[in-house]
């Protein structure tokens, strides 16, 4: 997980990720920041991200993409 | 030249390769959205060594979204049909994409801002009076352009409806004259649009319905969509405690 932490404060800057379990709620992150994410952590963890799986609900926490990933991975 | 999208798994192949590091898009469609383009047979697509163009048919054109990670090879694209294409700007985004789809024909039509309210406290109000979402549609359809507006479906106004987010104003003949339209997103309310019939503007039947909004939904957390051209309805947002948060959307067509 802290793997996954430091990649999102790198690809998004100023955001506060370990104190918030409503990212996309809270407009923290916004629908467009969820792309920046996903490339990401395709290039990353070289996992395939399905629109299907963009969805504010995988990506509202750390611990929620983090989960995603785990899935993606089998 | 267009190539028409039958499967979900096409729309996951082309999203997923152009998923790379600096990608840009306006693509915020939902996978329900994605299903009922393919069910409709209205979604198309154009694959280039650097990203892809979704366009969805409309009887007017195409609407076009876009996964961009290379603007050195966007490729002119002959097409049968005017399209329109939205490019939202966040405060730190630049503006290489606006040039590139000038560069490909596109020219601006006009810009809208983003706005956000001031949280109130709640007020208890008894339940909208009920409107037909038919009518609602019709009206809505008779005051905006179609082919900008983003207007909602039927199916879409019938669930504000239940939700109590159609407010309007009628006349004695029972006839609407004045219609907001809000969606609820997951915590979040956006004002979809708010729109007065020609004969009955500057009556203060917007600010009303702003008003009425701000009494039900304001201790919410609220986003609308304004042309920065539009003096009158941008003022009765900020009337209503409403202020710019730097995002912007650049409507363009070819």
């Amino acid at each position: 997980m802290n793997e996954l932490l430091n990649l999102l404060k790198e690809n998004c800057p100023g955001v506060d990720f370990e104190n918030s379990n409503s990212l996309v709620d809270d407009e923290i992150l916004e629908s467009l920041d969820i792309v920046t994410i996903v490339s990401a952590i395709m290039d990353e963890y070289n996992v395939e991200i399905s629109v299907e799986d963009l969805i504010p609900e995988n990506f509202n926490s750390v611990s929620a993409m983090y989960d995603l990933i785990t899935r993606l991975k089998g | 030249m267009l190539n028409r999208i039958d499967d979900i798994k096409k729309v996951n192949e082309l999203v997923t390769s152009s998923l790379k590091i600096g990608v840009i898009t306006n693509c915020t469609l939902t996978p329900n959205q994605w299903h009922e383009e393919i069910e409709n047979k209205t979604l198309f697509y154009y694959q280039f060594d650097g990203g892809v163009f979704f366009f969805r048919l409309r009887d007017y054109g195409y609407k076009l979204n876009y996964y961009i990670y290379n603007f050195d090879n966007i490729p002119k694209i002959q097409l049968d049909k005017p399209s329109y294409v939205e490019i939202v700007l966040r405060p730190k985004d630049n503006t290489q994409i606006v040039n590139s789809f000038e560069n490909l024909g596109f020219k601006q039509l006009f810009t809208r801002i983003r706005m956000k309210n001031t949280i109130y406290e709640q007020k208890n109000l008894p339940k909208p009076e009920y409107i037909e979402p038919k009518k609602a549609y019709d009206f809505l359809n008779s005051v905006f352009d179609k082919k900008t507006a983003c207007l909602p479906t039927i199916d879409e106004l019938e669930q504000a409806e239940k939700q109590g987010l159609l407010l309007w104003r009628k006349n004695n003949e029972n006839e609407i004259t004045a219609l907001l339209h809000v969606k609820q997103d997951r915590k979040k309310y956006e004002i979809r649009h708010l729109a007065v019939s020609e004969n009955e503007r500057k009556k203060g039947l917007a600010l009303s319905l702003a008003n009425e909004f701000i009494s039900r939904f304001g201790h919410c957390q609220t986003l609308v969509w304004v042309r920065e051209d539009y003096y009158a309805p941008k003022h009765i947002y900020e009337k209503t405690g409403f202020k710019p948060d730097g995002f912007k959307a650049i409507v363009m067509s070819n």
